[in-house]
């Protein structure tokens, strides 16, 4: 006979270092069954159900951080306080001096978790006075929730909007936990406004839900960690053993591994909220479709870009100060962006190819843009293809330990290329190649086709919705690894 | 129309399901095994006890006794950090000539000790090899070197110790691709060029002020035509085993261009004139079997001048192809020929065979030590034993069962993720337990001489005792032996003889 062990059950109510609350947790799968439970209760009264969802919300960032989440509530009573004495206050320097707290306040919190140690070795190379390294852990969605504060108070500094009255609201609006740890990073005007509104799942929002959060989660938990585990990872951590084929294959398999991980848990997080009444924008929009290093920005971490534009590019000046100042602006953006992503040379070099890249896309499009050479389908191939490699090259410093790997990998792709036991190669891995070229095939999926799709499905009964998730729990089961693959922006 | 209680109704429909499914998990499992990852209550269930950290070692039911010393028997090959040279006493150094050699050196005299170091992927790129020449040129006379490095291989861009630029077209032959006849060096390659410019840069660390010999390795055909400093000179190629001066002293670069169209370069070694060379010959994917191919003639010519003192097989993790193997019986019968060949041509050279290290597969998704480990090191002792060479447990001294897998996904990570491969930090710690089982060898060697008696008096044997011995701990005292004073054993049953020996 089964014997409870409540150890075991008082355990799992607990943070584990080694096993963070995500949306492949089997304890997700009583988390969210005990949230939408109350959630229901509370449907009529929007201030309970906002207590409700902040609770569980924080909650949820107990379980994937730990102590950390002492930091959520403490940067959310900041930035609230502040933000409502900036609105009170009347004159301009006086906002600007409650502008300038808040950006150093937030900034200094992300700074001192995640890029002191990089400024300690950067500071070790070049001097004789050396510092030790300090052990400070990073507090899981940190980057994405420090956008989030910082894009509120920019917004009640400028006037655009006002700011919110109830601090529950506000916890909300910063630990809603569907994209706490690894965004859509999402606008409080946006947001907030959606909160008050009473529960409704409309018919199209609940078939959409449902086919984001399935689609979500064969990107992340099928297709992108079977590839990373069986292929990626190894090939990555080692370059120098595998031939130039060999890496190519991996860095296409990469290419798929990120656009699967992050837009599949992206997915995920929109398509619970979804079911919650709330709407979070789309996050991706199939980027390796894109016939230029500005589209692809327009496609890939849509909320980051786009935060990125309006609070970086635009404050530095945007396109307003001539075509020089436009270009280093892009440049600095993308750098920053790069920067952004992880404390290493290596994010900043991919950031700084990326500026690079929109700087010469800006040119190209400038000399070239009107100059028609081969019929449109056919040159938008071979741009769309020329943007692809150079998305996947910059994958390389992305993924790449530290950038003696990355040359390593380069130079593998260049001087170690052969075809030499190709047979044997796509023979002993077949499996991984499949999925690889399954993911491209989702990828390349029409956007209008799922859309006709979702509006179908609306019509059908709630015993298909039970087929599709036992298939989808089939399937996981098969493929699942023991241990969990983290999802590669977490670390972010 | 609010579609809100169809979200509750189909999250709690799926949870109930899921939670009825998983009390029957144990059924469902005999007919789908994959449920278990997917069970909702495995983690608060009470689960039945399981054995684990089962006894890796075989328990030792008998230890031989001969001639008042106790011998390594086959099973001895589970000893951890120690060369294990098997029918021999376990007092004895299992490498006594290549030690007698150490002795010398350490003694100041101008000796030369070369070892041969082969390999696969694991050692590529001069890993392991180079942290272990490291500390023995460090421990025997700070005279560096990096010794064999081929004109061009696999890992030639990655290997950091030492690098190889040319110009002009040259052909390869190598282990799996011999299109030109002529005889493979122990790299496993040869190179053919009419016209090759060599550029060489040796980038082991050393004393500026000391000199080192590079020289030009070839092979056995026409005469060839070596240019230094824009003066040609040709050289005789009639052995199977020639070598030209291509540069000598503090630099540690030589330049020079060969003109040899019929004639197998095998590549540049660079040495110092005293002390330890150690040369690494790894060759990717390959089991140690492939070494069949190297001339016997090539072999012989080298032991004839005595070129090599010691040379070391390490191989295995390219027999953990599959990942539920467990008999390795093919590889015995493909090795012990190899071995053998090596040992009937090169008599004056001794031998050193590496058990495999450790690999991980995916059992059920999860990573664990291949199953057939234990096998396949069983099988490469009782090549070891049967051939006479003795034994290094590489696989037991790093860590044993599961320490590719900890390596692998320690935060500090010392292995790759292909759970193989060693990274530059892992290779730096096993270079480091190598060394020392190295150094422990020489020490037991040192501690013979002291007992003024050769090496070889010591380790005859004339007859035989087997002792059973009872599971609890016992003392046996040691007739009176060939050392300096009489040695006390402790002997635990079940467990490897521990020796408690004063004066090594």
């Amino acid at each position: 006979m089964m014997e409870i062990d409540w150890n075991s059950v008082k355990e799992q109510l607990l943070y584990d270092a080694q096993n963070p609350l995500l949306f492949n947790n089997g304890f997700f799968v009583y988390f969210l069954s005990a949230f939408i439970l109350f959630y229901y209760l509370f449907r009529k009264n929007y201030k309970h159900r906002a207590i409700v969802l902040s609770l569980f919300s924080l909650y949820f960032f107990y379980k994937a951080s730990g102590s950390f989440v002492s930091i959520v509530i403490l940067s959310a009573f900041f930035n609230y306080g502040i933000s409502n004495w900036m609105y009170k206050v009347q004159k301009k320097g006086g906002k600007q001096f409650l502008l300038f707290l808040s950006v150093v306040f937030n900034l200094g919190l992300l700074f001192y978790f995640k890029y002191t140690n990089f400024f300690i070795e950067v500071w070790n190379n070049f001097s004789e006075l050396k510092f030790n390294v300090l052990h400070i852990l990073l507090p899981i969605g940190i980057s994405f929730f420090t956008f989030e504060n910082l894009s509120y108070t920019i917004d009640v500094y400028r006037g655009e909007i006002e700011p919110e009255k109830g601090i529950v609201n506000y916890i909300l609006f910063l630990s809603f936990f569907p994209k706490l740890v690894m965004g859509p990073i999402v606008r409080a005007k946006d947001f907030i406004p959606q909160l008050k509104k009473d529960y409704f799942v409309s018919d199209t929002d609940f078939s959409k839900g449902f086919y984001l959060i399935i689609t979500g989660l064969i990107k992340k938990l099928i297709i992108s960690d079977y590839i990373s585990v069986n292929l990626v990872n190894y090939v990555f951590d080692g370059p120098h053993l595998h031939n130039g084929l060999e890496c190519l294959v991996a860095l296409y398999g990469y290419a798929i591994v990120i656009y699967c991980d992050f837009s599949g848990y992206s997915d995920v997080a929109i398509g619970i909220s979804k079911w919650m009444g709330i709407t979070i924008p789309t996050n991706f929009l199939s980027p390796y479709q894109s016939k230029s290093v500005s589209e692809f920005w327009r496609r890939w971490h849509i909320s980051l870009s786009s935060w990125l534009r309006d609070y970086l590019y635009i404050s530095m000046g945007g396109n307003r100060k001539g075509k020089f100042r436009t270009n280093i602006n892009l440049f600095l953006t993308m750098l920053i962006g790069g920067f952004w992503h992880g404390a290493s040379w290596n994010f900043i070099i991919w950031g700084a190819l990326h500026g690079t890249g929109l700087m010469i896309n800006k040119m190209w499009t400038f000399l070239f843009g009107k100059v028609k050479l081969l019929p449109s389908g056919l040159s938008n191939f071979f741009y769309a293809l020329i943007t692809f490699h150079f998305v996947c090259f910059c994958w390389i410093f992305f993924k790449a330990s530290n950038l003696d790997t990355a040359l390593q990998f380069i130079h593998q792709i260049m001087y170690q290329f052969t075809f030499d036991g190709a047979y044997e190669y796509v023979e002993n891995y077949k499996y991984v190649i499949s999925m690889i070229g399954i993911g491209y095939a989702i990828h390349l999926i029409p956007d209008s086709i799922s859309e006709k799709f979702i509006e179908r499905q609306k019509h059908f009964p709630m015993v298909y919705y039970l087929v599709g998730m036992y298939v989808f729990i089939a399937l996981y089961s098969v493929f699942k690894s023991a241990k969990p693959v983290m999802p590669i922006y977490l670390q972010f | 129309m609010n579609h809100s209680k169809k979200v509750i109704l189909f999250i709690l429909l799926v949870t109930s399901i899921q939670l009825i499914l998983s009390v029957f998990s144990k059924e469902i499992g005999a007919y789908f095994p994959y449920f278990k990852n997917v069970n909702l209550i495995s983690d608060i269930t009470v689960k039945e006890k399981t054995k684990i950290g089962a006894i890796e070692t075989k328990p030792h039911s008998k230890t031989t006794v001969l001639g008042g010393f106790v011998i390594n028997e086959l099973d001895a090959y589970q000893k951890k950090n120690t060369l294990i040279r098997f029918n021999a006493d376990t007092l004895a150094p299992a490498l006594p000539k290549i030690s007698q050699k150490l002795m010398q050196l350490a003694e100041g005299k101008k000796v030369k000790i070369r070892i041969a170091w082969f390999g696969d992927s694991q050692i590529e790129g001069d890993f392991i090899t180079q942290n272990v020449r490291e500390q023995l040129q460090n421990y025997f006379g700070e005279q560096k070197g990096v010794g064999y490095v081929p004109i061009s291989c696999v890992s030639s861009d990655f290997r950091r110790t030492a690098k190889v630029f040319t110009s002009g077209d040259f052909k390869v032959d190598n282990f799996k691709k011999q299109e030109h006849g002529s005889s493979l060096f122990l790299s496993g390659y040869s190179f053919y060029s009419p016209n090759l410019e060599v550029e060489f840069r040796d980038n082991v660390k050393k004393n500026s002020a000391q000199s080192t010999q590079k020289w030009l390795l070839y092979g056995k055909g026409d005469t060839i035509a070596v240019k230094i400093n824009d003066s040609v000179k040709k050289f005789p190629a009639n052995s199977e085993f020639n070598r030209v001066l291509v540069g000598s002293g503090t630099s540690s670069k030589a330049k020079f261009t060969i003109y040899a169209k019929h004639t197998p370069i095998y590549g540049v070694s660079s040495e110092p004139q005293s002390g330890i060379v150690l040369d690494n010959y790894s060759f990717r994917g390959i089991t140690g079997v492939e070494l069949k191919k190297i001339n016997s003639s090539l072999l012989a010519e080298l032991d004839k001048s005595g070129y090599y003192d010691l040379i070391v097989f390490q191989y295995g993790v390219n027999l953990l192809f599959q990942p539920n193997d467990t008999n390795y019986d093919y590889y015995y019968r493909g090795m012990r020929p190899v071995i053998k060949k090596f040992q009937n041509n090169m008599p004056n050279t001794e031998f050193l065979l590496f058990s495999c290290s450790d690999r991980a597969f995916n059992y059920d998704g999860q990573w664990k030590t291949a199953i057939g480990i234990d096998s396949l090191i069983q099988t490469q002792a009782r090549l070891s034993y049967d051939t006479k060479i003795p034994f290094y447990n590489f696989y037991k001294s790093i860590g044993g069962n599961g320490t590719i897998v900890k390596w692998a996904d320690s935060i500090v990570q010392l292995a790759n993720k292909d759970y193989i491969h060693f990274n530059f930090r892992g290779a730096k710690a096993v270079s480091k337990t190598i060394f020392k089982a190295l150094i422990c060898d020489y020490q037991k060697a040192v501690a013979y001489k002291k007992s003024k008696l050769p090496v070889s008096q010591k380790t005859s044997v004339n007859e035989k005792e087997t002792v059973k011995l009872k599971q609890d701990t016992q003392k046996i005292k040691i007739p009176k032996a060939p050392i300096s004073k009489p040695k006390e054993i402790n002997v635990t049953g079940a467990k490897t003889p521990v020796i408690k020996a004063d004066s090594i």
